[in-house]
């Protein structure tokens, strides 16, 4: 294959970026540090039982939301210098939208207050028969499905702290999914329509394309978000995805798109080195949901959403380890794996948070390495 | 002096259940019950059918959700832990775990193909299809369509002794596990069994537990025996043979096959 010079101006450019965006990015990321020190939005061991781990119990007080770093400068350089109508609004937004969501759970975490209970159903269905006020007993019978609803989320989640709840969480998910199912079907046109079917071609799915955006969006944010649990564990992941999707964004022509993915791996790169063992700072569900929509909408926007389980393996590996553990929990009665997500089951069989990351890594990067084969078909 | 045991594996799993590791020390699978709790749908380990894998497993995370740190524990304080954490073994959910290994011993389909659940709600069947030890309890056991009776004179090991309807008001059904057996001229001398138990005078140590009945006289039945447990040997002290004596059925059953 023969590179000719447009598309080497391209990858230059966009290994510019990535150098740019981590130096950007390690500017201010000790500045950050400083920030979430002062003000006291670190990890709490309240609602993390994992910390009690042995050697885990470093991570108490750690400063979090240090996907900010991340966040920040991908979406400040963009704005900058790859402020693009058709392809990068939309990504950047999304993006933005999920680490706001993010942000205000990991604020609501810190602040001190009680823990937010949802009422159980027999207590709704009491109230409504002898509340003394009729208002809110009617009220309340109006509102009995949403508290269902709230209530049957709770299955989903593990431990309720103060933070935002699964059904808010969801909702907000649900929006962010839905403004790119709306981008991609009304706004970027028929031809995006078609999903690449490795080996095969293209097939047309018509309006079925707003449901699977919609889950693929709301389904990796989650991911990424429960990947990240140790140090350097999503970072390092993420870095090796997001270069991967540079690559099938430049192959595929989508010039802004490798530029925002180039700038992403390269804030990535800068706050990887201040996570790793002992971190500086994590990634907080303001880092982790943010760049997991990211992550899904820039595989959308490049037809790669088939290969995206490859390419985002550890992430949906770690999801599925959840889903098995909730489903082993319920219909089996008992625990599949000693804890979910599954690098704290190998944790308790004794592994080091080293030896796991570092293995995770090795096995996401070699899966990483099959999706960018298999999506060049 | 002949003997009749369980085989390798299934005594291998008793003694891990009277030996589970916690902290510092080994403690008996503590006694519990889900009767009282009456937790629906949750982890089997939690309503008393665990085994003890998961019983030690479920120790360790409740001990992290609690920032308990097992290894300063006394034993004593270990076992008021374990058991305010309402983990532990009952009766029927002992025998299930038990018997399905000694199944496997010896090649034969686990419990969970060969139990029969005497449910009419297909959806309450599928269930207990799922989770079959949750749903195994001694009226299950007692069935005629899983257990045979047994005459005294042919007692072994595997078999079982299935008490309904005893204690004071009759509303309490318990087996008992017989771990091995001893013969003089082929006739039963001496009877081991082991169960999930708490008595009245336990204390915190109560849960899996053995003991041995001694056959006077292969005619009597079972309550006519002499029963030790504990060092105790009369009703109602030990209160293993009380429940013998008040039970409306005493039965032996050997699981069909």
């Amino acid at each position: 294959m023969l590179i000719i010079p447009e598309q080497l101006n391209i990858l230059r450019d966009a290994i510019g970026f990535a150098i740019i965006s981590a130096g950007i990015a390690f500017l201010w990321a000790p500045l950050l540090i400083k920030f979430l020190y002062k003000y006291n939005i670190t990890r709490k061991n309240e609602f993390d039982p994992t910390l009690a781990l042995g050697a885990r119990k470093s991570k108490d007080g750690v400063p979090i939301m240090g996907g900010l770093v991340v966040i920040i400068t991908v979406a400040v350089l963009t704005y900058l210098f790859n402020w693009e109508r058709s392809f990068t609004w939309v990504p950047i937004g999304v993006m933005l939208l999920a680490a706001l969501l993010g942000g205000v759970d990991d604020f609501m975490n810190n602040v001190r207050g009680k823990k937010r209970r949802v009422r159980k159903i027999k207590q709704v269905l009491k109230l409504i028969r002898v509340h003394k006020d009729k208002k809110q007993r009617i009220w309340l019978a109006l509102t009995l499905p949403w508290a269902i609803v709230k209530r049957a989320s709770l299955w989903l989640g593990s431990h309720p702290g103060k933070g935002l709840h699964v059904h808010e969480r969801l909702f907000m998910q649900f929006l962010a999914g839905g403004i790119t199912a709306w981008w991609v079907y009304y706004k970027l046109g028929e031809s995006w329509r078609e999903i690449h079917i490795p080996f095969d071609g293209y097939i047309n799915i018509g309006w079925w394309i707003i449901p699977i955006i919609i889950l693929c969006v709301m389904f990796t944010a989650n991911a990424v978000n429960i990947a990240d649990g140790m140090d350097g564990l999503a970072g390092g992941s993420l870095i090796v995805t997001f270069a991967a999707l540079m690559i099938l964004s430049w192959i595929g022509g989508y010039e802004e798109m490798t530029y925002l993915n180039a700038t992403t791996a390269g804030a990535l790169i800068t706050y990887t080195y201040f996570n790793i063992k002992p971190a500086r700072f994590q990634m907080g569900d303001v880092g982790s949901l943010g760049l997991g929509a990211l992550l899904a909408i820039n595989a959308i926007v490049i037809n790669q959403m088939l290969v995206l389980p490859l390419i985002g393996f550890l992430f949906y590996i770690e999801i599925s380890t959840v889903i098995i553990q909730i489903a082993g929990r319920y219909i089996l009665g008992r625990r599949i794996f000693k804890m979910a997500p599954i690098h704290h089951h190998f944790e308790l069989r004794g592994w080091t948070e080293e030896k796991t990351v570092m293995r995770f890594w090795i096995i996401h990067a070699g899966f990483v390495l099959l999706g960018l084969w298999i999506a060049l078909y | 002096m002949k003997k009749s045991t369980l085989s390798l594996p299934a005594q291998q799993l008793i003694t891990k259940y009277l030996n589970i590791s916690v902290g510092q020390h080994t403690i008996a699978t503590p006694y519990f019950n889900n009767k009282k709790m009456k937790v629906r749908g949750g982890l089997r380990v939690n309503i008393g059918k665990g085994d003890p894998q998961e019983i030690e497993d479920e120790i360790i995370l409740m001990a992290l959700r609690k920032k308990t740190d097992l290894s300063l524990l006394s034993k004593k304080e270990v076992i008021t832990f374990v058991t305010n954490l309402n983990i532990g073994i009952e009766c029927s959910g002992f025998v299930y775990h038990v018997m399905n290994e000694e199944m496997k011993a010896h090649k034969r389909p686990p419990l969970k193909k060969t139990m029969h659940y005497p449910i009419k709600n297909p959806i309450r069947r599928l269930i207990a299809s799922f989770r079959p030890a949750e749903n195994t309890n001694v009226a299950t056991l007692n069935h005629d369509k899983n257990t045979k009776e047994i005459a005294l004179k042919n007692v072994q090991a595997g078999d079982l002794i299935l008490l309904m309807h005893t204690g004071k008001n009759h509303d309490l059904n318990h087996v008992l596990l017989i771990e091995s057996v001893e013969y003089h001229k082929n006739i039963p001398k001496k009877i081991y069994y082991v169960h999930s138990l708490q008595w009245s005078t336990d204390g915190i140590h109560h849960g899996v537990r053995r003991g041995t009945i001694d056959i006077k006289n292969i005619k009597d039945p079972l309550e006519k025996q002499d029963w030790t447990e504990r060092e105790k040997t009369t009703s109602p002290d030990n209160e293993t043979l009380w429940r013998v004596e008040t039970a409306k059925s005493v039965k032996i059953g050997r699981l069909n096959k």
